[in-house]
């Protein structure tokens, strides 16, 4: 018992090395050194009750007493048959010692010993066996030495180590009496068992496991023990290492022996080494082995054996170089980067900075590291940039761009944008990410670009005053002089003053149309399109009822108009005004002279997405050669015509901002037709 | 009353009305600061406060609107009496929107004054 237990002790402490030993083994030592205690416990009774005797003057009691103790702490019984007179059946022949009462599941003395008794409190399975043994040993004489099972009534099963003797008479060698023992080895058949169990576990694990165990002997060199995995590890079968004692040595990459070179002087200190190395198959196969080795030294420190574990690692260093390029690859791209990567920690202390903060701000990392972010923020910002940071940490894994001033090395402040990431609750990270760049420059040129927007604003607002008044201060006088030219009208009878008065007010009424169209040329081209739902019959009228003057002193002009809207037509009324009015004054003023019945047809049909605008007349008509200039600035087809030339260019001008286009069909002397389209702007 | 600052035009406001017996009192006024006081100073007398204002824009020192703002602080009794019509050059419909939307501006006249405007007034009368 103690020698098995020290040996699987051994045992497990070669397989594991300076593992800890798996759950089952320590509960199965447990109960093995449970056993083994009890056992000894047990002995150490036996032997003080045995060692008290040998006085010499006890009595046969006292000796009977002895003996039933000795036997009660043995798990011991001894029984008895008188086999002489097995025909007397009057006689008792079976005797008894309280222990195999014991063991038997009796009180001492409760029934009567009999071989039927007996019989009923062995196995079912065995009874039959022990029924031939008895027999035999009763007939024949024979000694006995056997183990076999009870079962008792309860259901406990016991095993029992079974000895016996017969006594036979010197003289017929009949035999007469048969004596023996019963001990009951239950404790110790199941301790043998468990480890049976134990050493089957161990031996399963020494077979299967993907590592390599092995032992050599230090002073022959040769392997003692291999594990089968070495045939997946190396590629060679156990046997090739033991017959090359160095096939591991050999198969190690050259460049790699001298760790093994190295592992002498720990070893024959007696310490454990662990080696990563490279070996080549023996498919040629390059793999990374882990080694452990334990030393074992004899008294006087001579190294005498060593065990070890060998490993295959490959995957784990593909794994562990795999990710060491990504991480150089990682760190390369954040060191190269023209952004600067910081990490803060929850006391906004900066714990990593990338080398790009030199760049940036003068600063290398380690000028940086454990001191407040803050430190480096302009006194301006400081407020906005804790408060991003109370956002960000009251929301995990946000994200906030923000814009500040960071203090460089040379004490100057350079504009900075951040984007900080709340990575807090990454176990890794655990911090706020920012991410900056330098933004000095933007932010300059943007500086700059507001300022000349600014100037551009007051420059057109300068404008819009000034043609505001030119349109006052030049118009004013013309119509004072007109309201003045009106009051002679009516009050002077003379026809040829009259006709000189008309003059007058034909000139004056000239340059006014002219001034308008400036501004509405200049109007057009600086505002902005200021898009509105509009009403087609509004804007005629309101333009008919501008013109109704014109055609005064001529012949009456038939003016038909015929609209067709959709009510929610968007663009912009101002320009349908200019469009309007410039397109109705023409076709009224050029009317034909020589036709009966002059006419201007107005013919405006919308739909939700688009508008068509018509202007057709009866009147003199544009030669070819002339429809292609008539839109060109200060064009005008004869001396004759009463407009400024800009009339039909405003109206191409203002077509076009209002993203539409302009057709004209004209024959001279019989009129022309323009068409618009123009696009409902909502739409676009 | 007639508040323009072109000695012209008030001198034709005058011809007109004079001529055409529009009036029966006329009061030409050079500037919309000396409107307000003259306005001011004919509080109490109701029958001394003008029936009709026409009333310029383009102004120097207060224009038309701004004397539109300061009219509207002026007490019922001249606001009840006195009905404002813009008497302009602006073509802008800007100034015109700007006039329509004030609720003491009855309408917006496009100068010159003359006598097909006068009859257009003949409701006012």
């Amino acid at each position: 018992m103690h020698i098995l237990n020290s040996l699987l002790q051994e045992q497990i402490n070669k397989y594991q090395g300076e593992t800890p030993i798996p759950e089952y083994l320590s509960n199965f030592l447990s109960i093995v050194s449970e056993t083994y205690e009890h056992y000894e416990k047990d002995q150490k009774l036996l032997g003080d009750v045995l060692n008290s005797e040998g006085n010499g003057k006890e009595e046969a009691v006292a000796h009977q007493e002895h003996l039933e103790i000795s036997q009660q702490i043995a798990h011991i019984g001894s029984w008895e048959l008188d086999i002489e007179n097995l025909e007397d059946t009057s006689r008792n022949r079976l005797a008894w010692s309280d222990e195999t009462y014991r063991i038997l599941g009796f009180e001492p003395g409760s029934v009567t010993p009999s071989t039927e008794v007996f019989f009923s409190r062995v196995h079912p399975e065995e009874v039959e066996l022990m029924r031939n043994i008895v027999k035999d040993a009763v007939t024949n004489g024979q000694p006995s030495n056997i183990e076999y099972r009870l079962l008792l009534p309860d259901g406990m099963e016991k095993f029992i180590l079974a000895r016996s003797e017969t006594l036979v008479d010197p003289k017929t060698k009949a035999p007469l009496k048969l004596s023996g023992t019963i001990q009951d080895i239950t404790d110790r058949k199941k301790a043998e068992e468990e480890l049976r169990i134990a050493n089957n576990e161990l031996r399963t694990l020494f077979e299967n496991m993907q590592e390599v165990f092995f032992s050599v002997d230090m002073e022959t060199f040769q392997q003692l023990q291999m594990s089968p995995a070495c045939e997946q590890v190396y590629g060679y079968p156990r046997e090739a290492f033991i017959e090359n004692p160095n096939l591991w040595y050999e198969m190690i990459l050259e460049e790699d022996r001298h760790i093994i070179s190295a592992n002498d002087p720990i070893l024959f200190a007696g310490q454990s080494v662990i080696n990563t190395f490279r070996t080549r198959n023996k498919d040629g196969k390059i793999k990374w082995l882990e080694v452990k080795i334990t030393p074992t030294l004899n008294k006087e420190g001579k190294l005498i054996r060593i065990d070890g574990i060998a490993a295959d690692v490959t995957k784990r260093k593909e794994v562990e170089n795999a990710l060491r390029d990504s991480e150089y690859k990682f760190r390369s791209l954040i060191e190269n980067n023209s952004d600067a990567i910081m990490i803060i920690n929850e006391n906004a202390e900066i714990v990593f900075s990338s080398n790009s903060l030199f760049r940036i701000t003068g600063y290398h990392p380690e000028d940086v590291i454990g001191i407040p972010n803050i430190t480096f923020i302009h006194p301006d910002d400081i407020i906005s940039i804790q408060k991003s940071r109370e956002d960000l940490l009251s929301n995990p894994g946000k994200t906030n761009t923000i814009q500040y001033r960071r203090r460089r090395k040379d004490g100057s402040y350079i504009w900075c944008e951040s984007i900080a990431t709340n990575m807090m609750e990454d176990p890794i990270m655990h911090g706020i990410i920012i991410n900056f760049r330098d933004i000095t420059e933007r932010k300059e040129y943007i500086e700059a670009l507001k300022a000349s927007n600014e100037d551009l604003k007051k420059i057109k607002m300068e404008m819009d005053r000034f043609v505001y008044s030119i349109s006052h201060d030049l118009r004013a006088p013309l119509t004072s002089m007109l309201g003045v030219l009106q009051l002679i009208q009516s009050e002077v009878t003379d026809t040829l003053v009259l006709s000189d008065l008309q003059l007058i007010e034909g000139s004056i009424k000239k340059l006014d149309g002219f001034i308008l169209d400036i501004l509405d040329y200049s109007r057009n081209s600086r505002l902005e399109i200021k898009l509105q739902a509009v009403c087609f019959n509004d804007i005629t009228n309101e333009v008919m009822n501008h013109l109704k003057y014109m055609g005064k002193g001529k012949t009456t002009i038939d003016i038909r108009v015929d609209i067709n809207e959709d009510l929610y037509f968007y663009s912009d009324k101002g320009r349908l005004t200019i469009i309007l009015n410039n397109l109705i004054s023409n076709a009224m003023r050029y009317c034909n002279p020589e036709v009966a019945h002059p006419f201007v047809e107005i013919n405006i049909t919308s739909t939700s997405r688009e508008v068509n605008i018509r202007v057709k007349d009866n009147g003199i008509g544009i030669s070819e050669e002339n429809q292609q200039k008539i839109f060109d600035i200060f064009y005008r087809v004869s001396s004759n015509s009463i407009g400024s030339g800009l009339g039909l260019y405003i109206v191409k001008e203002v077509v076009a901002k209002l993203s539409g286009s302009i057709q004209l069909q004209s024959s001279p002397g019989k009129g022309s037709e323009f068409s618009i389209h123009l696009p409902n702007l909502v739409n676009v | 009353m007639v508040i323009d600052d072109n000695p012209v035009d008030r001198y034709i406001a005058e011809r007109i009305f004079t001529k055409y017996e529009f009036a029966e009192e006329i009061v030409c006024i050079d500037s919309a600061k000396k409107a307000l006081e003259y306005l001011i100073s004919f509080k109490d007398i109701p029958d001394k406060l003008p029936h009709l204002i026409f009333l310029d824009i383009m102004m120097p020192e207060m224009n038309g609107f701004q004397f539109l703002d300061e009219y509207k602080n002026l007490p019922e009794t001249i606001k009840q009496n006195c009905i404002i019509l813009m008497l302009t050059t602006s073509i802008h419909s800007e100034d015109h929107d700007k006039a329509n939307d004030n609720p003491y501006v009855n309408r917006f006249l496009n100068k010159p004054l003359n006598v097909g405007v006068l009859k257009g007034l003949e409701d006012l009368e």
